[in-house]
């Protein structure tokens, strides 16, 4: 089922958490709900949930208008950061709790809830309370409660938050297998940018309440429409560069772009730290300040000019600092900005 | 951590030794003074002597129609009061939980009779019993019931002590249960809101369960307080306990040997009687808690 949202508003006294917000969540799909934390994206995700009520605007299920719905009548899943499974109940109590509340019989609710338990790999722990498992254990029993109601949406509220960094790598491979095998219309909440790449079909990303874009991760992260998007994706984050267009031209740091009609003004340009090239040839000289080994890659600081960049190089190279380095550029990787952070385009 | 040593214990007991030696002389020494008396024959109160030792006193408390009826008021009064104030003051924290404008004023409206003296309450109470222009007669009149004399007919002094027992309970467990009720996480209702749970099975399934350990713990607190009522019966008859002894309890009972019979040794074999019966239920319940309280 897909899900619209329409000039959706909703404000808490005098914070707006989320400012008409319009956008489309794709069927069957599962879209990354993405942006720094107080950005409005959970209070989205309770609006659609029913949790909240919506100031204006209004929220479709399908051609639906859902926005005044009661959550119990909205056919959703949720899952909680914290999980909220009930800690008196055991896993498989826990999975059969939406069951017995639309009265399915207990042999049938039995059956299905075994059924989620092999669908999230926890079928030998349907026995444990909650506190007698561990993180990612929980994080499958609260999926497998959300979804033993066949829900047209599930909602995943940050569901990685709370696992160690193993655990959460396992878990986001975890959620997109089940969300492939169930074809259920998925929405998840993150702060993580590379969660939300590594998993998601579609990312919207949100800052301060308002949306910033929606698009797949490729292009959001090679097309982003402004300064604060390309910097929030990506880690190491993109280079920004002050200078100025004057006559057609930007020079950054020494890279030299054409920006055809652009009137003279000062910009921001964005390189990503993989963009650069070392490069014998290169037309930029650049000074090695320090190095970064990360096992698959080396980070290097340099100076270009007197803006201090994060390059990508191979591991396998080894500078010092104060070694001067020629770089060059991958075709059309410059972005531009103005200073109200817009995306230029040449 | 560091080991115990002479040094540290002393300056230890040094801290502790105001509250010491309060509770030793008030409450350790006279409980075995007491266990001790009640095995005198014939005690002499000034000498703190008799004429030897036996279970004599145990065996004319025993043997006493007013222990009996004393042990039968209070076993009745127990069992109603105890779960009936639970349920009541229960099903009032989750009100008062709910959201409603004025609950703030409520709350502290519900709190008054626990800071309020227990004998003040009485002597209210005994207007709403009277039974010519008590409110209570008013309210049962406007149903068709007849004028019932509930402070003078033996027949309902214990049903009166019980209702008053009942009322005057509340306000603690009130709190105590709206605290836990309110230290229960929101996300588990939102979660049981979104799947679509009703408000019974909400209460039932989920925040009874949760409530589990404050209910064991109100449930045996209000257990022991019940088997040791005294001050109702004081707040609603004065000195004596009801028509014919109609609304005496052991407490009342132990109470009225010792200073009304002055009959110290019986009056203390009494009280360890009802020492036994609490430790005896209040160890059944927590055998029993282990298994029912969740999680």
């Amino acid at each position: 089922m897909k899900v619209r949202l329409e000039n959706l508003t909703k404000k808490f006294e005098e914070v707006t958490a989320v400012n008409d917000a319009t956008l489309e969540f794709l069927e069957g799909k599962l879209t990354g709900l993405l942006g720094p934390s107080g950005c409005g994206k959970s209070t989205t995700l309770y609006l659609i949930a029913g949790l909240f009520k919506a100031t204006s605007g209004k929220i479709f299920f399908d051609d639906e208008d859902v926005t005044r719905k009661e959550p119990e009548k909205r056919g959703i899943g949720l899952v909680f950061q914290n999980y909220a499974l009930y800690p008196h109940m055991t896993a498989e109590q826990n999975i059969m709790f939406p069951l017995q509340n639309l009265k399915v019989p207990k042999k049938e609710a039995r059956k299905r809830a075994l059924d989620m338990a092999k669908l999230v790999h926890i079928s030998e722990l349907l026995n444990r309370k909650p506190g007698q498992m561990s993180g990612g254990q929980q994080q499958r029993v609260a999926i497998a409660r959300a979804l033993v109601k066949e829900p047209r949406i599930l909602l995943l509220d940050e569901p990685l938050s709370n696992l160690d960094a193993r655990l959460r790598l396992e878990m986001r491979e975890e959620i997109k297998r089940i969300q492939r095998e169930t074809g259920v219309t998925t929405i998840f909440v993150t702060h993580d940018q590379e969660e939300a790449m590594s998993i998601s079909d579609q990312i919207a990303i949100m800052n301060e309440g308002l949306l910033q874009q929606v698009a797949s991760p490729q292009e959001m992260y090679r097309n982003p429409v402004n300064e604060f998007v390309a910097k929030f994706l990506g880690n190491p984050p993109i280079n920004i560069i002050e200078t100025e267009i004057k006559g057609g031209k930007v020079d950054a740091g020494g890279f030299l772009m054409n920006t055809g009609t652009l009137p003279d003004q000062p910009v921001h340009v964005g390189v990503r730290p993989e963009s650069f090239r070392l490069d014998a040839n290169g037309s930029v000289k650049a000074v090695v300040q320090a190095m970064e080994y990360t096992g698959r890659e080396t980070l290097l600081f340099a100076y270009l000019g007197e803006k201090l960049c994060k390059v990508i190089i191979n591991a396998d190279i080894i500078f010092k600092k104060g070694d001067s380095v020629s770089l060059s550029l991958k075709e059309k990787s410059m972005l531009l900005f103005d200073l109200e952070g817009n995306r230029l385009y040449v | 951590m560091f080991e115990p040593r002479w040094k540290t214990t002393l300056k230890a007991l040094l801290y502790l030794s105001p509250a010491l030696i309060v509770i030793a002389v008030f409450v350790i020494y006279p409980m075995f003074r007491s266990v001790w008396i009640s095995f005198f024959k014939d005690y002499n109160i000034f000498k703190h002597t008799g004429s030897g030792f036996g279970l004599d006193n145990y065996k004319w408390v025993l043997n006493d129609g007013r222990f009996i009826l004393a042990l039968k008021n209070t076993t009745i009064y127990t069992i109603v009061v105890v779960p009936v104030s639970v349920v009541i003051a229960l099903f009032t924290a989750v009100l008062l939980n709910s959201k409603m404008k004025g609950m703030k004023l409520f709350e502290t409206l519900y709190f008054l009779p626990y800071i309020t003296n227990l004998i003040a309450i009485g002597l209210a109470f005994k207007f709403i019993f009277n039974s010519t222009y008590g409110i209570l007669n008013r309210i049962l009149g406007l149903f068709g019931i007849d004028t019932i004399m509930w402070l003078n007919d033996p027949k309902y002094s214990l049903p009166a002590l019980i209702i008053f027992g009942i009322w005057s309970g509340l306000a603690f467990k009130i709190v105590v249960f709206l605290a836990g009720i309110q230290g229960i996480n929101k996300q588990y209702y939102q979660a049981a809101k979104i799947d679509n749970t009703s408000r019974w099975r909400t209460f039932t399934k989920i925040t009874m369960p949760m409530l589990s350990p404050m209910i064991f713990y109100i449930g045996i607190i209000s257990f022991i307080g019940a088997l040791k009522t005294y001050v109702e019966v004081v707040g609603l008859y004065g000195n004596n306990p009801g028509p014919a002894d109609t609304a005496m309890t052991i407490v009342y009972y132990v109470y009225d040997l010792f200073y009304g019979a002055n009959e110290p040794p019986r009056a203390a074999a009494a009280s360890v009687i009802l020492f036994l019966i609490i430790l005896v239920f209040t160890f059944i319940q927590l055998r029993a808690s282990k298994k029912r309280v969740q999680y």
